[in-house]
């Protein structure tokens, strides 16, 4: 048998690396595959120091890249799709979150990045814990080369991107989260430059016709939802002698980086009977920007501002009021690459901001988790945001559309 | 039939096989009647030169009916050689004991057994 004289044998280990930088892939999966390289045990072993090297934690699956936590790590083209910046941490070994920290594996840049997650072992997240960015990103995707288990809850939820003229521009893009083929029965998943549609325009309410405000649409090709309608309100129950006539503006449509956020809501009570501009409520910024402001001139009442990046501006009759400010949030971005086997009995999500008043909910986000072991891990969900109520009588909001929830087998 | 008496045999004479690991539980060593395979040592190389690959190894002395491991699911690194059994560990296989080995991929591992066979007939 081989044996080396005078040397230790530990040189025969090396450990794995992490290439960041700029990238330019086929896909995103190809992405995190080439993101880390693993370490390598060459020579001759026999069972007595392979027992050694297993006790100690030192054989071949231990050979990873040395941890490095959120980081800045260049930009990243995707099938010659320009996705802009990412971040990312690469955890070289299980993950047990029982303590949930944001600064383990986000950076505080918000919208105008992605952040990637690599996890060389098992990841679990613990019961009560909730796996968020604090800021918005325009997308997080975690790369788990072990297992995966989920008791708690890893979110999304209104951490859309606003990459409008407002936030941090960047033109909606396809993204392609895998080589193009059938995975579960869906061919070429992706997620697409648009999502659902926002809601339109309420129509014009007037006397006592309040008219709440039109539901985003929903999309399941892998994209996030629209943004609900503003809702417009004259105040249905009350005397029908009153003149009063507005109008709530319309949600805006999803993209590969948000759901769509919400109109905003209008109100009226008196006003001479025609419909003028401070009595109609804005459209929700595309984009992911934010949401619609209320109508400003609120006769009598106070009008809702849409959900967004930020809420849109609430009014009172008075003037600008935020405590009726719509919700902060969009639908986020979210995809999940489990190597072995996904469990739990938490949740995944990527939903919506809900809807304040006659302000439109904004829309769910997307969430794709591509499972190659066994799959008995939580459902994800990409709700849009709720009807939260307090409008002026049948004036509420519109809903938030369904964002795209999905796991995925791949081989 | 019997097992053979050590003391009586009649001839001793080395063996090695050698093949590649598959996915499928293969008998590498099945002994003969009035036989006895004295393995002296096996040592199983990863030829992929990429990916750790694991490999089991379990004996039967009831003619199949049960396997035991001497290994089992061990990962041998790309390019690495692991020595399972060598003298400070060697066995006795009996007429009708068998030797077992699997892979988890077809072919980036190859085995090398080798020993005496012990005859008494």
């Amino acid at each position: 048998m081989v044996r080396l004289i005078g040397k230790n044998k530990s040189v025969l280990k090396s450990a794995g690396s992490v290439s960041a930088g700029n990238k330019s892939v086929s896909d995103l999966l190809t992405l995190f595959e080439g993101l880390a390289t693993a370490g390598s045990i060459t020579g001759v072993w026999n069972m007595n120091e392979l027992y050694n090297s297993v006790l100690n934690s030192d054989w071949i699956d231990d050979q990873t890249a040395s941890t490095a936590r959120a980081q800045s790590g260049g930009t990243m083209t995707v099938n010659s799709v320009d996705l802009q910046s990412y971040d990312y941490t690469y955890i070289g070994g299980n993950e047990n979150i029982t303590s949930f920290s944001n600064g383990n594996y986000f950076t505080s840049t918000e919208d105008s990045r992605s952040a990637l997650i690599y996890v060389d072992g098992d990841l679990t997240i613990a019961s009560g814990q909730t796996f968020i960015p604090s800021n918005r990103k325009l997308f997080t995707a975690i790369y788990v080369k072990g297992n995966l288990d989920v008791d708690g809850t890893i979110s999304m939820s209104s951490r859309g991107a606003n990459h409008s003229p407002s936030g941090s521009p960047h033109p909606n893009s396809r993204i392609q989260i895998i080589a193009d083929g059938t995975y579960s029965s869906v061919p070429n998943p992706h997620i697409p430059a648009g999502g659902g549609s926002g809601g339109a325009v309420s129509t014009q309410a007037y006397s006592q016709s309040d008219q709440a405000g039109n539901d985003g649409a929903a999309n399941t090709a892998g994209g996030t939802g629209g943004g609900g309608g503003g809702g417009a309100g004259v105040g249905g129950n009350n005397n029908s002698s009153y003149s009063g006539t507005c109008k709530g503006g319309a949600g805006a449509q999803g993209t590969s980086f948000s759901g769509g956020p919400g109109g905003g809501g209008a109100t009226d009570l008196t006003s001479p009977g025609t419909l003028n501009a401070d009595r109609t409520g804005s459209n929700g910024v595309d984009k992911g920007g934010a949401g619609g402001a209320a109508c400003t001139q609120p006769s009598h009442y106070h009008a809702h501002g849409g959900s967004g990046n930020p809420g849109g501006q609430g009014h009172g009759a008075p003037g600008a009021d935020p405590s009726q400010n719509g919700n902060a949030g969009t639908g986020g971005v979210l995809i999940i690459y489990v190597e072995g086997n996904y469990t739990g009995s938490g949740d995944v999500e990527a939903k919506g901001a809900g809807g304040n008043g006659e302000g439109g909910a904004s829309g769910g986000g997307t969430v794709t988790i591509f499972v190659k072991g066994t799959d008995s891990g939580p459902t994800p969900s990409a709700a849009g945001g709720a009807a939260l109520g307090s409008a002026i009588d049948g004036a509420t909001g519109g809903v938030g559309g369904a964002g795209t929830a999905r796991k995925l087998a791949y081989t | 039939m019997a097992t053979p008496n050590l003391v009586n045999v009649t001839s001793i004479t080395p063996f090695t096989i050698a093949g590649a690991v598959t996915t499928s539980n293969v008998d590498i060593i099945d002994v003969a009647a009035d036989k006895t395979r004295k393995v002296n040592s096996i040592i199983v190389s990863n030829v992929d030169g990429s990916s750790s690959a694991t490999v089991s190894i379990s004996v039967s002395v009831d003619n199949g009916s049960n396997y035991y491991h001497l290994a089992k699911t061990v990962a041998v690194p790309a390019d690495a050689t692991l020595v399972v059994l060598d003298k400070n560990s060697q066995i006795y296989l009996d007429e009708t004991d068998l030797l077992r080995i699997v892979g988890s991929a077809n072919n980036d591992l190859e085995y090398v057994v080798s020993g005496e066979i012990l005859d008494d007939a």
